[in-house]
């Protein structure tokens, strides 16, 4: 198959004859469709997260931290008023004794 | 209907609930699938990660699949040809083949010249279907990489099969007329000119 350089107007014909030679199937790498197959069937197809689910999980995320940040400040609160009302009975009862 | 087409709509009403229905779809699929796409992007690392998402895709919505006489053969390429047109516009450029992607086949001794230029004249053609538009692209692929009829192609592309012989035709007067023009930009001829 040399390239003589004569050019002659190319048939329909040749042309289809060309084209079966060249467009042939082409086959993946062996590991390709087993890595695929086991990431569809296996894990269900679970790439890369959608938006909705990365704005699902970012919101549910960030409820659970502001919950929890005023779950903490409730209980230092909660702490506080414990030794404030312990510190003025201490208070009180020493008021009381110099009284005496 | 072919026997495989029925068989494969059973296989997709079992698909939504059993991922081993899907799996044989896959195994059916994957190939010709792949082969499509590469062919239309040119290598094989798009070609593996738009087959990855055509199968996503359809695994995804298989639970949306109505049989209204359309196979799911033909179902699966067209979100092939709407992934691989998404993909081409975001790369908004023509891919190049890479030389070595393409085996040179059927030549008689190790002749590395004659490879050499057989390989040239393949690029040449594979150029000139790259610059058709893309439904034509999808019938030349149908056709000669898949072996599909007229009526088989007809169903994937959503037209009659004489609106695809008549499709069929028109590529291949446009795309002669586009190898003609290449080989007078560069001087080079044709494998079945060589021959002559």
């Amino acid at each position: 198959m040399t390239v003589t350089g004569r050019r002659t107007r190319l048939s329909i014909e040749q042309l289809e004859g060309w084209l079966g030679n060249v467009l042939v199937p082409v086959e993946p790498s062996t590991e390709y469709p087993r890595f695929l197959r086991a990431r569809l069937v296996t894990f269900r197809g679970q790439g890369l997260p959608s938006a909705w689910v990365v704005v699902a999980v970012l919101g549910t995320t960030v409820l659970l931290a502001a919950g929890a940040v005023g779950f903490a400040l409730r209980v230092l609160l909660s702490l506080f008023g414990v030794l404030a009302l312990l510190s003025r009975r201490s208070r009180g009862a020493g008021m009381r004794r110099q009284t005496d | 209907m072919t026997e495989q087409a029925a068989d494969d709509l059973e296989l997709v009403r079992r698909a939504a609930v059993d991922p081993q229905a899907f799996g044989t779809l896959y195994e059916r699929h994957v190939r010709r699938i792949y082969s499509y796409i590469y062919y239309r992007t040119g290598n094989h690392h798009d070609a593996e990660d738009l087959t990855a998402r055509v199968f996503q895709r359809a695994l995804g919505r298989v639970g949306d699949f109505r049989d209204q006489g359309v196979p799911f053969t033909a179902w699966l390429y067209r979100i092939a040809h709407n992934l691989v047109a998404n993909w081409h516009r975001d790369q908004g450029r023509r891919p190049t083949v890479p030389l070595e992607d393409y085996a040179v086949s059927a030549l008689p001794g190790n002749h590395p010249e004659a490879e050499a230029l057989a390989s040239e004249e393949q690029q040449m053609l594979l150029a000139a279907v790259r610059r058709l538009p893309p439904d034509r692209q999808q019938l030349l692929i149908l056709k000669f990489v898949e072996r599909l009829s007229n009526a088989e192609v007809g169903e994937i592309m959503g037209r009659t099969e004489g609106a695809v012989k008549s499709l069929y035709h028109r590529t291949l007067t446009a795309l002669r007329e586009e190898i003609v023009r290449v080989q007078t930009e560069t001087g080079s001829s044709t494998p079945s000119e060589s021959e002559a």
